[in-house]
């Protein structure tokens, strides 16, 4: 039986080694906010983060996942307040939302590394998210909105150090 | 050029036989619609719903939460918000405090204009506009009667903004929680005195024509938001279509479920008898989890008949359509005007020009779904749908009940462009559970998806002649 670290705990899946990890977080942990598209990673709404890295779930089997570090939208913050999560929500990014939580994964393994990108940086980064309502341009707005919060609070962070 | 459907008022507007309520209940204050006589009074009514079944449209917890309940599907417009907006703005609550939930198919909550559960044509906002306006203005009528009766001061000289009343010249004031938590807000307003309510003019909107923060979007950031698709149920299995060559029209000869029965946790295979031929020859492999069904569907072997349709394609939609254009005895004009043969002969000059478009298909980023579960008698159906109403019944008739059977739970839409005002999904759902005698939740895969979509059709082919006279 797969063990997986899912969000800082080990889950224990009754799935065999060739499940796409996808279906055992949607359906044997039921965290459904990990979502099914279209099952060929060719649309960005199953994305996960393992060990940092946004990869689609939908084309990650369990057994490659088991033992790395898995992170979901739901673990993504503890309180759902990721810099990432409130500019969704203030530059009002989701219609339907389906895709936003892939879209959100996919965005925080990017400012994880690079906090200050530009915005062909963040257009590469995102090009493979789908989004059939077009919500591309708020998404863009809140990426380097969030992006602007997150190298505030590390000045902030960093004038606050003892010299 | 975009035509409207003309609306019926008198003939369609069932609200105004009915009366409204407001009255305590268990959650706290509700307001809403009811057939029930004005005379019993609102408290009975809610008190006992089961008898008279009130509609409510919105409910004011005692902690001064407003939670409206939305008839419409929502699929990213943030219909169930704009009507939290407009009840709110008569109501005159706080936009803090606003919330929304969805509606089940009940006829109770139809749209008053359109007598249906029905999503579509932009026509939400318009169309219960009203109802919803005078729902807020009535819940603030009978709060502001109470509040006076508890201050001791005349209705006249209250203020109602932000969840509370006010009186200015006493310095006194009730939140809507205090009010809710007296229990002296009871008011019944016959159908006559709803429709006597003077509303807001727009000079004085405070709410609408601002844009406020969309109640479901914080849902929509941390995974928290249920779409049809997470619809889970204990005891549940899962169901992978199968779907034929041939959109419409074909059968199933036989299914061969040898190796399907290898796969771990496969079930059963389940051909659908669809009465309303959107899903024929379509068989559903059905196992413990979705992944093991689509092992399984992958295992099946069918073999079809593909029925009248079967030498279809785009090169023969395309040629019957340029045959249809070459006759010149049939077909039907739009827009007949003037002598267009004796036009071209007199023009300078006459350009020609053809076009066509692709098949076209919805594909909203949620694949299609349903899930099923009947329990004692009840169909209980969760999907995020467009037209409850129709879908309700078509799943009632895969069943082989009657509609007043099925209960259609509402779910937040991943996306409807008008793929969603079908009810295809239900069929395999309402079936497959039948079968196994388990809930059943279908998921299509993307590519059931792409082929068997409600296809916008190729646009024919589109000849375009003009004459061009010389310029004087």
């Amino acid at each position: 039986m797969p063990v997986l670290n899912i969000n800082g705990r080990n889950m224990s899946v009754e799935a065999a080694n060739d499940t796409p990890l996808l279906w055992a977080i949607r359906e044997q942990l039921q965290m459904t906010g990990t979502k099914f598209g279209c099952g060929a990673g060719l649309c960005g709404a199953c994305t996960v983060h393992i060990n940092g890295e946004a990869v689609r779930s939908c084309q990650t089997s369990v057994s490659d996942a088991a033992g790395k570090k898995i992170t979901t939208i739901e673990g993504l913050s503890a309180k759902g307040d990721h810099p990432l999560q409130k500019a969704w929500i203030a530059e009002q990014v989701p219609q339907c939302g389906y895709c936003q939580s892939g879209q959100i994964m996919q965005a925080a393994a990017l400012l994880a590394k690079n906090s200050n990108p530009t915005k062909e940086e963040v257009i590469d980064h995102m090009d493979g998210n789908l989004c059939r309502c077009m919500t591309y341009s708020r998404i863009q707005k809140a990426i380097m909105r969030a992006a602007s919060e997150m190298r505030t609070a590390s000045n902030a962070a960093t004038e606050r150090r003892p010299t | 050029m975009n035509s409207h459907v003309k609306i019926n008022q008198a003939e369609a507007a069932d609200l105004s036989r009915r009366t409204f309520l407001v009255g305590t209940a268990a959650a706290g204050l509700a307001l809403g619609y009811s057939s029930v006589p004005a005379m019993l009074g609102a408290d009975q009514a809610f008190a006992a719903p089961s008898n008279f079944d009130p509609s409510v449209w919105y409910s004011i917890a005692p902690d001064g939460i407003v939670t409206v309940t939305c008839g419409k599907a929502d699929m990213g417009q943030h219909i169930a918000s704009t009507m939290a907006q407009i009840i709110c703005e008569e109501l005159g609550a706080n936009w803090k405090d606003m919330r929304v939930q969805l509606a089940s198919n009940d006829p109770k909550f139809n749209d008053p204009v359109l007598g249906a559960q029905i999503t579509g044509g932009s026509w939400s906002t318009m169309m219960n506009f009203d109802a919803m306006s005078r729902a807020g203005a009535a819940g603030r009528i009978a709060l502001t009667e109470a509040a006076a009766a508890s201050m001791g001061v005349p209705v006249s000289e209250l203020v109602v903004r932000d969840s509370a009343i006010s009186h200015p010249k006493s310095k006194k004031s009730m939140t809507f929680a205090d009010i809710v938590k007296s229990g002296k807000a009871t008011k019944t307003f016959t159908p006559d005195e709803l429709k006597a309510i003077k509303l807001k003019t727009p000079d004085k909107y405070t709410m609408i024509g601002v844009s406020v923060p969309q109640l479901d979007i914080p849902s929509k950031t941390n995974g928290t938001a249920k779409y049809g698709i997470d619809v889970m149920l204990p005891g549940m299995v899962y169901g992978k279509v199968v779907t034929p060559p041939v959109r419409y029209g074909a059968t199933v000869k036989s299914v061969d479920d040898s190796e399907a029965k290898k796969v771990p946790g496969f079930i059963k295979a389940v051909t659908l008898d669809d009465k309303t031929a959107t899903t024929t020859g379509w068989v559903v492999a059905v196992a413990n989890t979705y992944a093991n069904a689509r092992k399984a569907a992958d295992a099946l072997k069918i073999s079809y008949d593909g029925g009248p349709n079967a030498k279809l394609s785009s090169e023969s939609l395309l040629a019957e359509a340029k045959r249809l254009q070459a006759l010149d005895d049939s077909g039907q004009f739009f827009v007949k005007d003037g002598d267009t043969a004796a036009a071209f002969g007199t023009a300078a000059k006459v350009m020609e020009a053809e076009y066509t478009t692709n098949i076209n298909i919805h594909a909203p980023l949620e694949p299609m779904n349903a899930t099923a579960q009947l329990q004692g008698d009840i169909w209980h159906i969760y999907s995020g749908n467009q037209f409850a109403t129709r879908s309700g019944a078509i799943a009632a008739g895969a069943a082989g009940v009657d509609p007043k059977f099925v209960v259609m739970h509402q779910m937040w839409l991943g996306g409807g462009f008008g793929r969603r005002l079908d009810a295809d999904m239900m069929v395999p759902a309402v079936q497959a559970a039948k079968v196994v005698g388990k809930p059943v939740k279908v998921i299509y895969s993307r590519e059931n998806d792409m082929t068997m979509d409600f296809s916008r059709p190729l646009s024919g082919w589109a000849a375009a002649s003009a004459g061009v006279s010389t310029p004087t």
